[in-house]
């Protein structure tokens, strides 16, 4: 199967940390990968990288076989690599509906003057964008709280907005970054069903989750972590059973 | 609940225990002197009561346009029994009316009160103009006067090299010059983080300032003075104030309209997600540095337009149009009004420019106290504290509400 | 190529086409006169080879760079505990500057003490003032702010020191005070020449002042306990308050610490240009303000270095230049070096949080 994103030695240091080293991942559509690992890991640096937040010092990322290093985060969103934040960064003092809007920016053309006489183009842009934001809206159960501002979101909406914001960028990858984290279980089935749901619409997902229910019910591949390297990477099946995962989840004498 | 209100009047006590006696001691002055009226004299009360209608006037006005901008919970109790006026209150259609009799102004204002109107109208672009970067984007200017100098100064020069030129075909050039000069200034700090274009501006504005000030081009300390009469060809009928009056409220329409059109578009739309999360904003593909560079250039560019329309008006422009006074003035009446609400803005210039003009004018203010006037600036600074004490978000400030803007497609 | 054709001594110099005499018509007004605090040599004197400047420029430039860092210290203080830019800074400065003017009118009729003693006393007020209006400033324009959007404090500063500056403009005097000149000579005398250049004790006494306050404020805030509570404050105010930091009092200590340093500045300011006027806050609290941003806003020896830049190009500039252009040339440096170093001189880059 063709990899849609796949990374080659990827690396990134800060000061003398080495926070992430020498990884190679690869995601093909449809597929979710989970990324899973203790605390300080390196799994947010990796995305970060992966995103464009962080510059990586080593390695290189490539997109549907284009070298993506180094791009900026627009450039790298306009591509097609959308992403959601772990301590959640929603535009706060905005609308759920204006926040998905957002998300569609990159795809609108903008021409100042077509805005301020507002052609027939701009109206049916405006137009088309307002319906496929409520459309996605709906997709992630918010359709009710479209005009509520963000802020005033309970904290598992807040969670399914910013998936709608991330999927209103258009994304063939999709980086979610523990989606279910703080989350009771019936909140976190949910966002199962969300995630497979996601699947279903052919975006390769990439996922960190501390919720090894979540991990194990969904993953198509589970890529572990520790001290920035990769200690295993499989099925959900084999990856319960190595040795050196349990090791690091449950210390070393194990 | 009560440690706050004790905070705010013993902020008041002490205001008030600082600036009293000095009141005080300048009344009794007067008394001693015989400067003071004992008798109340009924035309000066009429003329301060008049004035005072109409700046409440301009503060309701701002405020309905304000409210009619946001969508109205009708099914609050109190709003309940209103239910009625709700297409009068959402669907502004008053507001060409409103337009004509602000144009219309024209016809039955004294000179005085032209002027001041021409004055109101250029602050409150200026507001709406500054109001693009620190409202809407997020980012602190604090020169923002060297750009209003800038266009005057352009204007004035371009007048003295190119005899006859009339504003309508200056003004595209100027707004385009002014936007490229912010588009200059800006391009080198925008890619840094933080606060840095509030100084780099505020630098920018200084050096400005003094290079106007020693070029003998523009007339050095002295500045340059133009006549009113070449520069605004009078309306047949009309004088040369009441033209420029009309030129400049048509100004404000057109910008305060294409502002509006703007914020509501998705460019307004990449603005506000800057301010509000700047990395956030980035990811989802919005190129932060260009829409920054973009408000900041817009915003020059309607600086300048400002300048070219203080010089229409007051025909003459020196160094101290630059000063960084002028800049925090401005930069107070879009605090004050309330950052990123657009007739927030308008009603914070219609404020601090308004107070302390109608403190100085105020007769019978000066029949008690005939130094009074001295006295403008103190209550206006006290009246910016008291302000941002009792509604730090502005006074139609949006902050909490601005989800709740209507979109008209 | 032939050397380019000089003109003949005594030559009519007039006929003459020399672009750099037109260009200087067009750009300086030569009914100007340049101005500079030292006596300068007219236009025409003005060598034009260009040599190193004399050593007096030299000192006088840091005497105005201590100056400025002093003040900037205050700057930096407030925004590395706050985040926030203190507008109303430049105007305790000037309140400090009017205070000691006055106490030294009370002293002098009072006591009959020393000249020195009634200076260290003057001082002293005026350090009590202004860290009083410091407070005062805290209190009004910032606590109850604190929480609000970054503008909201910065607007009512400015709007206090609007008050503080129109105070002073209706209470005291419209124009310019002078400092009493009993006081300034005694410090005034020559201390010693060196090739035809005076320096004089109160160059070296602010200098002195400026270096040794610098250095107390730097071992109190890195040695002692209110020192660490402060920087700890400004690293996380939740944490600092959860670990038993009188938070409040911390920020208003900061205040009032960086005001009575501003009021030190400002009874030195008088005595140097030996007059104080309503107005010499802004400019004064503007200068320092790039200082403490040049040498990065938030760290402290930043502030000094940054203070002492900005007094040293100022008046080298105006030494070759005239004082005319000395505001560009120091906001020019501001521009270059934040587009070199972001952070200022020794400002530390934040990493961003994700």
């Amino acid at each position: 199967m063709n990899p849609l994103l796949h990374t080659s030695k990827l690396g990134k240091t800060f000061g003398g940390l080495k926070a992430v080293q020498s990884i190679d991942l690869s995601v093909a559509s449809n597929q979710i990968l989970s990324i899973i690992g203790p605390n300080g890991a390196g799994k947010t640096t990796l995305f970060n990288c992966l995103s464009g937040i962080y510059k990586p010092d080593d390695g290189d990322v490539f997109f549907e076989g284009i070298n993506i290093t180094g791009l900026k985060p627009y450039q790298i969103c306009h591509l097609g690599i959308a992403r959601t934040f772990q301590n959640i960064r929603l535009f706060p003092g905005l609308s759920a509906l204006d926040n998905v809007m957002i998300g569609q920016f990159h795809r609108r053309r903008l021409h100042p003057l077509a805005m301020l006489f507002r052609s027939e183009n701009y109206r049916n842009e405006e137009a088309v964008g307002y319906e496929a934001a409520l459309e996605l809206l709906d997709f992630v159960g918010l359709s009710e709280v479209a005009h509520t501002g963000a802020r005033n979101l309970a904290y598992g909406l807040q969670r399914r907005l910013e998936i709608a914001r991330a999927l209103a960028t258009s994304p063939r990858v999709l980086l979610l970054d523990e989606p279910a984290a703080g989350m009771n279980p019936s909140e976190a089935e949910h966002m199962v069903d969300l995630i497979q749901r996601l699947r279903g619409r052919g975006l390769a997902i990439i996922l960190i989750e501390h919720h090894m229910k979540v991990v194990m019910q969904i993953s198509d591949h589970i890529m572990v972590l520790d001290h920035g390297e990769t200690i295993a990477t499989g099925t959900p099946e084999e990856v319960r059973n190595d040795p050196k995962v349990i090791a690091a989840y449950l210390g070393k004498e194990s | 609940m009560f440690t706050r209100l004790r905070n705010y009047i013993l902020g008041f006590l002490g205001l008030a225990f600082i600036t009293f006696p000095f009141l005080w001691l300048s009344l009794k002055y007067n008394y001693a002197t015989g400067n003071v009226a004992t008798v109340l004299n009924w035309a000066h009360g009429v003329k301060f009561f008049s004035n005072l209608t109409v700046a409440f006037a301009i503060v309701a006005i701002l405020m309905a346009l304000h409210y009619s901008n946001k969508k109205w919970n009708w099914s609050h109790p109190i709003l309940l029994t209103l239910r009625p006026l709700a297409p009068l209150v959402e669907q502004p259609w008053w507001t060409p009316f409103l337009m004509v009799v602000v144009l219309s102004a024209a016809f039955y204002l004294d000179h005085k009160s032209l002027g001041l109107g021409c004055m109101l109208g250029i602050y409150m672009i200026l507001a709406l103009g500054l109001n693009i970067t620190i409202g809407f984007t997020g980012l602190l200017v604090l020169g923002y006067a060297a750009f209003y100098a800038f266009g005057a100064y352009l204007f004035a020069l371009a007048q003295q090299y190119i005899p006859g030129l009339q504003w309508w075909v200056a003004f595209p050039f100027i707004f385009v010059l002014g936007s490229a000069l912010g588009w200059v200034i800006g391009l080198p700090c925008l890619r840094l983080r933080g606060d840095y274009l509030a100084i780099v501006t505020l630098g920018f504005a200084e050096s400005f300032k003094e290079l106007i000030g020693n070029l003998n081009l523009t007339g050095s300390d002295i500045g340059l003075s133009l006549s009113a009469r070449s520069m605004v060809k009078a309306i047949p009928g009309l004088t040369v104030l009441q033209t420029t009056y009309i030129i400049v409220t048509v100004f404000l329409f057109v910008i305060l309209f294409a502002i509006r059109r703007l914020y509501l578009s998705p460019i307004g739309r990449a603005w506000v997600a800057i301010r509000e999360d700047e990395v956030a904003a980035n990811s989802m593909g919005i190129d932060v540095v260009r829409m920054k560079l973009l408000a900041f250039a817009i915003s020059a560019g309607i600086g300048a337009v400002a300048g070219m329309l203080f010089i229409l008006y007051s025909s003459y422009i020196n160094p101290a149009t630059a000063a960084f006074e002028q800049s925090v003035i401005i930069l107070a009446m879009v605090v004050l009004g309330g950052l990123g609400s657009i007739y927030g803005v308008m009603l914070g210039a219609a404020l601090l420019y308004l107070i302390p003009e109608f403190l100085r004018d105020s007769q019978l203010i000066q029949d008690f106290s005939p130094n009074f006037s001295d006295y403008r600036l103190l209550i206006f600074g006290a009246i910016m504290v008291a302000m941002m004490l009792l509604r730090p978000q502005g006074l139609l400030g949006s902050h909490r509400h601005k989800h709740e803007i209507k979109r008209d497609t | 190529m032939s050397p380019p054709p000089k003109a003949k001594d005594g030559g009519t110099e007039r006929n003459e086409w020399n672009p750099w005499r037109n260009l200087k018509h067009i750009f300086f007004n030569p009914k100007k006169k340049l101005r500079s605090f030292r006596n300068q040599p007219l236009e025409k004197d003005i060598k034009p080879t260009v040599s190193l400047p004399p050593p007096d420029i030299i000192l006088g430039g840091l005497v105005r760079g201590s100056i400025y860092g002093l003040v900037a210290l205050g700057y930096t203080m407030v925004y590395g505990i706050l985040g926030m830019i203190n507008f109303a800074h430049g105007e305790i400065f000037m309140i400090g500057m009017f205070t000691c003017v006055f106490a030294l009118g009370l002293l002098s009729t009072l006591l009959s003490t020393t000249t020195l003693v009634n200076l260290l006393l003057a001082t002293l007020v005026a350090m009590i003032f202004s860290a009083a209006f410091g407070y005062a400033n805290e209190r009004i324009a910032y606590r109850r702010l604190r929480k609000a959007h970054i503008l909201a404090p910065l607007t009512s500063a400015i709007g206090l020191s609007i008050i503080l500056q129109n105070f002073v403009f209706l209470t005291v005097s419209k124009d310019n005070i002078s400092f009493p000149r009993v006081y300034s000579d005694q410090l005034n005398k020559v201390a010693f020449t060196l090739g035809g250049v005076h320096f004089n004790y109160l160059q070296f006494t602010i200098l002195g002042t400026s270096l040794v306050l610098m250095a107390a404020l730097f071992f109190f805030i890195h040695r002692t306990r209110l020192g660490i509570a402060m920087r700890g404050t400004a690293q996380d105010q939740l944490m600092a308050s959860l670990v038993g930091i009188p938070v409040n009092k911390i920020i208003a200590l900061t205040f009032v610490l960086g005001s009575s340093l501003a009021a030190v500045a400002g009874v030195m300011v008088s005595m140097y240009q030996s007059v104080a006027g309503w107005n010499s806050g802004y400019i004064w609290g503007l200068k320092a303000f790039t200082a403490a941003v040049l040498g990065g806003i938030g760290n402290i020896p930043g502030a000094v270095l940054g203070g002492l830049i900005i007094g040293l190009t100022e008046d080298i500039t105006c030494y070759y230049f005239g004082s005319n252009w000395r505001n560009s040339v120091v906001f020019l440096i501001l521009m270059i070096v934040l587009i070199i170093r972001p952070r200022g001189l020794l400002g530390e880059r934040v990493a961003d949080k994700v």
